[in-house]
């Protein structure tokens, strides 16, 4: 266990610094810069030429990369261009936030995820697993914006029972912990329904194949109980895909969050990405993909950590 | 975790090929799932596809002074903020939506599938550089690729499919690959290695036909996801441009008109969606309980 | 199985479907427009004035919108120049002077007492108010002036670094028509330019940047002006930086992208305010604003001009109009190798012109809610604006008259698209900045109503980063046409020498006309009367409409929503400068 560990962190090294570069390399592709977003209208050829040279942009890529990466190493993070802050300071303003939304959401989801599969595999051919399953299809296919914008207006603005968006009441300079519970309430409920919804279908799923396995009808045969059976041998079995899953999804928090963010008002980090792309604030974008890189190399070392532990068939050397 | 006694264990061969498929279709055929999966979404095609032909409205023609009208005899679901008639433009988005849809998630299955196969299976060193490769491709944001197509390219619909697969292969190749890691410590793929068979072979013969449960399961879901995709993208302002509709932008255009009640603007885009996904999911669920060989109860000889 | 399980499914998804069906639905009703809004601004200056006498206390939480504050100092660099930015500023520091609603120099606000200049319009002298303080007792004086004159200079050099130069370089003659600024003693100073210029137009434009700063607490390195920037750089956005101020209110803590709050600052010289606080709030997005507004947690805030319709969906907040001075329009560009000589021709932007249907737009887009675009001078407030052009415009909606101008001046259809002799079609790519559905539905219209002149446009939707970066790029052919674009002329006089001017600094798109040069020099050279400098304005006003440098396109209204129980909003709302006065704001209990 130790040595994989070992081996993905040396491994992560250069992967960390391709995934940098190459998204260095495509922002920077990507038409209109950070200067003509943020003088608009009001950009002439020589104030575009002053304050791109004094932000150092008229460097070639390679050198501004190598200058970036350098910083990096001394743990500057760079400034942001838009926001007068640095990128630190804000990704540490954004990031817990996000992380408290999608975490909430993910444990949630689980939850929901595993009892509705195992209770549909179980249950297989019966009324509730189909009505279970068309409840499941019509949640997945809803575009989560839709979900949202329905669940505000009919909780917030119809009922005016929950906040209809952000994370404190702008006129509350000390919130309470019921009413920051508020303010999660819609969005979490929304990425939980479009989440479980899928992942029960994979718990479903291999569930309803682990049960029928040999080891399982052999244990039976031998007086093992169901839920000895379930427990012990199937449950496990199930899990693997759904593991791979969260794995998977860690990334995923920003891309995911940003149209929950938008439809909610939620100060997060889909929200940062989305504005700094929008004024290609490079400096942030760089210190987000780094931190998605690094989520990606500890969502797989997660999975595979999870994966081995539940299937020792699998061997890693 | 001992071997358990059985007569697979005793003798160690696969289930015929032709044996097995023609079972697999005798079960389909039986099945109401499949058949109201089927027919839905053949519905669905027809109303895209063969609807224009019945319904001969102009889905381009522009009245601003008709527009944001409900339903009438003349615009059965009413006009849009242009004054174009919805139903027709129901249709042809249809048309758009589903194209994108399948064909992104064809694409990205194929390439997942074939990915994750070679990764599983072909050793420890081409399974880290090519999980590697999908770290690296996986993290770069797909905005900024996003971005970067929008401003350089005219987005079409040809363009949408293929950034679509580029994003939405990752994630069946590592389902694929766990699936693999796991298969080929079964003990009839060791036989049949033992017994000198190609590499090619075991993996299209043994693990192929036994991932078929998570692939058939992540293709229907790929196929909603694409869609939905598009209708997410729709609403960040990124994807197809006016002004010709698909169900993804009809659907978040009309999020502005929702307080103004304008629900025909809202509704038949989101519910033929719903019913495009809920039909595709029905079929996947047929196929699944046709085609998954770890799902049948009776294992010997066929 | 009893029964068959696709059945059941499919009923369940259908019943989901429904309930949520049900809820979604609501009972809106768009009323009839110009009337209601009329009775509903008569109704909220009747509020206003039996509310009674104004109640010490409250506190207001102000939507900003999709806006982030990124900056405190009152002089504001290129990099942080929104207009909240302008916001923060202002509450905390006093204008040298405040131009009201109608454009007027209104001296019962603002640090000066009186404004005047030689007949040259080389010399201004500007009398400050005698007892004008700082928060610390120490008093406003024409040092501080000195001061804020040596940032600018400094600000505006071509050597400084980001986040400057200073954004308001290059516009007013600031800095480069300036030959002195000296104090006369301490309660006047004289700025000398290098050159006559219109008086009115120097004093709107370029005097307006002279505001007082704090010099004795923030002058730290008087001799060293790079690093004195430096320093005031480093508390670009530190709150503790702000606590000498002379302006109503004081900055009591900031959070970024969420809120500023704003306590009185006690020892203000003119109007104080009621108010025990003031929130400016963030918002991600104008749906969010309008979520915020309807659950209370705003109480003063704005309505996005396509959601006039849900205005009385809105029962706790009384509906207003404002207007931004301001005009939107289409960019066409001259450069573009391709169609440039097309577009160079006056009779297809006559026929573009033509094609749009502003009244449609109005009417439809806008419930009504706009005013036409008639050339760069804003119609509402009318003040710089030839009435002529209002009851005589040059150009109305007439697709079949744009038709025959086309085929008069030598093009002919041809497969729907009208080519002229030499083969080119009259085939443009209009990119529009995405995410906004008035824009988007504007562009359709646009696009079908020139389809029938023969004008074939295809439409290219853009992040607004990418459609800018492409019109200032010294590259002509990255763009054709662009829209979705408004300008917005705050407190300054509409004059076209940045615009439209052979080489002004913002015509990017290089039109040129020497007769209409002419005219716009009359517009910013000095004037022997003010009814001269009304005439030199006017003929400008008409020939530009006429010229069409740009497609003139509808300018909406903007519409402020105001919790029932606050005060003073409606009555200060300054069309002409975009800035509000909270320090007239109060709540009654």
């Amino acid at each position: 266990m130790l040595r994989l560990v070992l081996r993905r962190v040396v491994e992560a090294i250069p992967t960390l610094i391709l995934i940098t570069m190459l998204s260095f390399l495509l922002i920077r592709l990507v038409p209109g810069g950070p200067v003509t977003a943020m003088l608009g209208d009001l950009a002439t050829p020589q104030l575009i030429a002053q304050l791109t040279h004094s932000l150092g942009l008229d460097k070639p890529i390679m050198v501004q990369y190598v200058i970036w990466l350098g910083q990096l190493i001394h743990g500057n993070f760079g400034y942001s261009y838009t926001v007068h802050a640095s990128v630190l300071q804000l990704i540490g303003q954004n990031l817990p936030r996000t992380l408290l939304l999608v975490i909430t959401a993910i444990i949630i989801s689980h939850v929901f995820a595993i009892a509705i599969g195992i209770y549909q595999a179980t249950h297989r051919g019966s009324w509730v697993d189909h009505a279970l399953t068309g409840l499941v299809y019509f949640l997945y296919s809803m575009p989560t914006f839709w979900l949202g914008i329905i669940l505000v207006s009919i909780f917030a603005y119809k009922m005016g029972i929950l906040p209809s968006g952000g994370i404190t009441n702008p006129n509350d300079l000390h919130p309470s912990l019921a009413a920051l519970l508020a303010h999660l309430v819609l969005p979490v409920a929304t990425l939980v329904l479009v989440t479980m919804a899928g992942w029960s279908r994979y718990v479903r799923t291999s569930m309803s194949e682990a049960l029928v396995q040999d080891y399982v009808r052999t244990a039976e045969a031998k007086g093992v109980s169901r839920q000895g059976v379930l427990v012990r041998h199937a449950f496990k079995n199930a899990l693997l895909p759904l593991i791979t899953l969260v794995g998977l999804s860690l990334p995923f928090l920003f891309s995911g969050s940003i149209i929950i963010e938008q439809v909610f008002n939620y100060p997060g980090m889909g929200l940062l990405f989305w504005d700094a792309a929008g004024a290609r604030d490079y400096p942030i974008l760089q210190g987000i993909v780094l931190i998605i890189g690094v989520l990606t190399v500890l969502g797989n070392l997660l999975a595979d950590i999870m994966y081995g532990w539940a299937d020792p068939r699998i061997r890693y050397d | 975790m001992g071997q358990p006694l059985t007569a697979e264990y005793l003798v160690p061969e696969a289930p015929k090929a032709e044996g097995r498929y023609a079972r697999s279709w005798a079960i389909l055929r039986r099945s109401p799932l499949a058949w109201a999966g089927a027919v839905g979404l053949a519905l669905v095609v027809a109303f895209c596809f063969l609807g224009p032909a019945l319904y001969r409205v102009d889905p381009m023609k522009v009245d601003i002074l008709g527009s944001l009208n409900p339903p009438t005899a003349t615009h059965i679901l009413g006009t849009d903020e242009v004054g174009r008639d919805v139903l027709s433009r129901l249709m042809l988005g249809g048309q758009v939506s589903l194209e994108v849809g399948f064909a992104a998630a064809a694409a990205a299955i194929a390439i997942g599938v074939a990915y994750g196969l070679v990764s599983g299976y072909g050793g420890r060193t081409v399974d880290t550089v090519m999980m590697r490769i999908i770290d690296v491709l996986r993290s770069v944001p797909g905005l900024f690729l996003l971005l970067f197509v929008d401003s350089v390219f005219k987005p079409s619909a040809g363009l949408l499919i293929i950034l679509i697969a580029f994003v939405a292969w990752h994630p069946v190749a590592r389902l694929v690959r766990a699936e693999v890691l796991s298969l080929r410590e079964r003990t009839y793929v060791e036989a049949s290695e033992a017994a000198g068979a190609a590499k090619a072979r075991v993996a299209l013969e043994h693990l192929l036909p036994n991932t078929m449960g998570t692939i058939i399961v992540t293709a229907t879901f790929g196929v909603a996801d694409a869609v939905l995709l598009v209708a997410g993208l729709s609403f960040l302002g990124l994807g197809l441009p006016p002004p010709q509709p698909n169900w993804g932008a009809m659907l978040s255009d009309s999020m502005a008109y929702l307080p103004r009640n304008a629900w025909w603007l809202v509704y038949p885009p989101g519910i033929a969606l719903v019913i495009t996904v809920v039909t595709v999911n029905f079929m996947g669920d047929a196929l699944r309980e046709a085609f998954d060989l770890r799902l049948r109860q009776d294992r010997t000889g066929a | 199985m009893g029964r068959p399980g696709w059945l059941v499914r499919g009923i369940g998804a259908l019943l989901v479907m429904v309930l949520l069906g049900a809820c979604g639905s609501s009972a809106g009703t768009a009323a009839t427009q110009s009337a209601a809004a009329a009775t509903a601004s008569a109704a909220a200056t009747a509020t206003a004035a039996a509310a009674g006498t104004p109640q010490q206390g409250g506190s207001v939480v102000y939507a900003l919108g999709p806006q982030d504050i990124n900056w405190y100092f009152p002089l504001r660099p290129s990099a942080y120049n929104t207009v909240v930015d302008s916001y923060a500023a202002s509450l905390m520091y006093e204008p040298l002077f405040y131009v009201n609603s109608s454009g007027q120099i209104d001296y019962s606000r603002g640090v000066a007492s009186k404004i005047a200049w030689n007949s040259d319009g080389t010399v201004y002298t500007v009398d400050l108010k005698p007892n004008f303080h700082w928060s610390d007792g120490t008093p406003v004086t024409a040092s501080d002036v000195l001061f804020t004159w040596n940032l600018i200079k400094i600000a505006s050099a071509k050597t400084a670094t980001a986040p400057w130069p200073y954004a308001g370089a290059g516009s007013g003659g600031v800095p480069n028509y300036i030959k002195d600024v000296a104090v006369v003693s301490p309660t006047e100073f004289t700025v000398t330019l290098t050159q006559p210029v219109n008086q009115q137009w120097f004093e709107y434009d370029g005097l307006s940047k002279f505001i007082p700063l704090p010099s004795k607490a923030w002058d730290k390195y008087p001799s060293d002006p790079a690093q004195e920037l430096a320093y005031i750089t480093q508390h670009g956005t530190d709150v503790s930086f702000y606590n000498v101020v002379d302006g109503p209110f004081k900055m009591q803590s900031a959070v970024d992208k969420q809120a500023w709050t704003f306590v009185p600052n006690t020892a203000y010289d003119l109007h104080k305010p009621y108010l025990d606080k003031l929130v400016l709030a963030y918002e991600t997005s104008d749906t969010a604003e309008v979520g915020d507004l309807r659950t209370g947690a705003v109480q003063v805030g704005y309505l996005p001009s396509t959601d006039y319709a849900i205005r009385d969906q809105l029962t706790a907040d009384t509906f207003y109009k404002t207007n931004s001075y301001g005009y939107c329009r289409l960019y066409l560009n001259f450069t573009n190798p391709q169609i440039g000589p097309l577009l160079q021709q006056l009779p297809v932007r006559q026929a573009m012109q033509m094609g749009v249907d502003q009244a449609g737009i109005i009417s439809k887009v806008y419930s009504g809610q706009a005013v036409p675009g008639v050339g760069p001078v804003p119609v509402d407030p009318p003040t710089f604006l030839d009435p002529k052009l209002i009851s005589n415009p040059p150009y109305t909606f007439d697709v079949a008259a744009g038709k025959a101008l086309l085929e008069k001046n030598g093009f002919t259809m041809q497969n729907g698209v009208m080519t002229d002799a030499k083969g080119q079609k009259l085939e443009f790519t209009m990119q529009y900045v995405s995410g906004n559905s008035a824009t988007q539905t504007n562009m359709q219209l646009i696009q079908s109503d020139w389809a029938q002149e023969g004008i074939k446009i295809d439409l290219q939707p853009l992040q607004f980063a990418d459609m800018i970066a492409m019109h200032v790029a010294s590259d002509a052919d990255k763009w054709q046409m662009q829209g979705g674009v408004c300008w917005v002329w705050g407190a300054s006089v509409p004059t076209g020498e940045n615009l439209f001017k052979t080489g002004g600094a913002y015509n990017f798109y290089k039109f040129s006309d020497p007769a209409l040069d002419k005219l716009i020099d009359a517009t910013v050279a000095p004037q022997p009367s003010a009814q001269a400098q009304q005439d030199a304005m006017y003929a400008y006003d008409d020939a530009v409409g006429k010229d069409l440098p740009q497609i003139w396109m509808p300018h909406p209204y903007g519409f402020g929503e105001v919790a029932k129980n606050v005060h003073g909003v409606m009555s200060t709302v300054n069309n002409f400068s975009g800035t509000i006065s909270p320090e007239y704001w109060w709540v009654s209990r």
